[in-house]
């Protein structure tokens, strides 16, 4: 019988993965990469053809939860109902866009439009106003958005970026990246850019000076929300001050508006009236009482 | 508290793949240690595929031997191939594995012949077995077996 033998085989051909953390990270850094890009196409997409979705289809999608608050007969919901009715005349709203306002009974400092020209009002917020023509400029903001249909660019944005980091997320096979990713994806959702609220600031501001034939107040409203959040103390800042582009910035880019313009700056002011004022008041000591 | 619960998905996951990574590591060097090791002492036994024994070989006691190994991945190994699939190319993280498998079902059969007196196995097949199939949630395994004819001493009369 010949001599056999069995050769030593190399070590090493199929174990090549000598440094797996290393390759982890190199493929974790590209799908976040490739993540982040994806999303930021998407979010841009979603967000520029949004704007283009028929206004019907808008009002459609918040349908079911605007049934939940139809209009009360609520005397600060009226008088907030006719001075946004009154401001929007001025504004070119879309065809067939009806602002509805609604006054929410609760201490927030804050104020938002959202899909379907619904605005809401806080009273945390109608309370610091001084007087309307602050008001006013709040809502015309608000209508600013609704008017250049913020709101569903801002829901379009909100959905490509959240479809585009599913995608990658269960490409990579991880539950758990999902999750993360889809909870700062529900944060972008609710926001609109700074430059979708320079347009609203330039679209409330002219509805103010349409209504009122001066600015005055225009300003006034973003000094009430930055010394509201001084006095909660710089780490509660409102959340509606959050989201908007740093007050100071803010008024002087109204003042700049203002004087290009050539408006009046100011002007004999409107007071809310003493109706409304004690409505307010009202639902406030309600509202405190405890529940029987 | 809550920070812990809102991040309990995150926590879970690092968790898991800290630990496959370091235990996973860990078996893994202590394992090829080990082949290493057998492969020297029983490099006496003879593997081949032919199915006939090599010419001038008279009447001998056969007998079938078999060696299966089942060698799992771990989380992180897991999440590695999910990247290395999502790229393409080698599934790296996945390869030591069968590599293990299949050494160590060998060696097991080779321990068997070895134990038996024989000096050679002839005629050696291979069969493997995914275990967890290709549901993604589960941690997947391989198992090899090796079986062969074992050709013990040269028979008498």
């Amino acid at each position: 019988m010949p001599e056999y033998s069995n050769p030593q085989l190399p070590e090493g051909v199929n174990d090549s993965d000598a440094r797996p953390l290393r390759s982890f990270f190199a493929m974790a850094a590209a799908v976040a990469a490739l993540g982040a890009s994806a999303a930021l196409v998407f979010a841009f997409l979603g967000g520029t053809l949004a704007r283009y979705l028929p206004y019907e289809t808008e009002v459609g999608l918040i349908g079911p939860y605007a049934e939940k608050y139809p209009p009360r007969d609520d005397p600060v919901e009226k008088y907030l109902q006719g001075l946004a009715d009154r401001l929007s005349a001025r504004m070119r709203l879309p065809e067939g866009m009806k602002i509805q306002v609604h006054y929410v009974d609760e201490e927030v400092v804050n104020a938002f439009a959202t899909l379907g020209g619904h605005v809401a009002m806080y009273r945390g917020l109608l309370e610091k106003l001084p007087d309307e023509n602050a008001l006013a400029m709040v809502l015309a903001h608000e209508v600013g958005h609704a008017q250049h249909r913020h709101p569903i660019a801002s829901l379009g944005r909100g959905i490509a970026f959240a479809a585009a980091l599913s995608l990658v997320s269960a490409g990579a096979g991880s539950g758990a990246a999902e999750s993360i990713l889809g909870q700062s994806g529900m944060l972008t959702l609710l926001t609109f850019s700074r430059a979708q609220e320079e347009e609203a600031d330039a679209a409330g501001l002219a509805a103010l000076v349409a209504a009122y034939g001066h600015a005055g107040g225009a300003t006034e409203t973003f000094r009430v929300m930055s010394s509201a959040a001084q006095e909660k103390g710089r780490a509660e800042p409102p959340k509606f001050l959050s989201t908007h582009p740093v007050t100071r910035e803010r008024i002087e880019r109204l003042e700049r508006l203002i004087s290009q313009g050539g408006w009046k700056a100011d002007g004999g002011r409107t007071p809310i009236p003493q109706a409304v004022r004690a409505a307010i008041e009202q639902s406030k000591n309600e509202a405190r009482k405890p529940a029987p | 508290m809550d920070a812990i619960l809102d991040f309990l998905d995150v926590i879970v996951f690092v968790g898991l793949f800290l630990t496959g990574y370091f235990a996973g590591r860990w078996n893994e060097r202590r394992h090829y240690a080990s082949i290493r090791r057998r492969e020297q002492e029983l490099a006496g036994v003879l593997v081949f595929s032919n199915r006939f024994p090599p010419h001038g070989t008279g009447r001998v006691d056969t007998r079938l031997v078999t060696g299966s190994a089942v060698i799992s991945d771990d989380y992180f190994k897991n999440v590695l191939a999910g990247l290395y699939s999502f790229f393409g190319g080698r599934v790296r993280s996945y390869e030591s594995l069968i590599d293990r498998a299949r050494r160590e079902s060998v060696l097991r059969m080779k321990a068997e012949a070895n134990a038996a007196g024989a000096r050679m196995i002839i005629n050696v097949k291979f069969q493997t077995f995914a275990i967890g199939g290709r549901n993604q949630n589960k941690i997947k395994g391989v198992e090899v077996l090796a079986y062969g004819t074992a050709l013990g001493a040269q028979a008498r009369g």
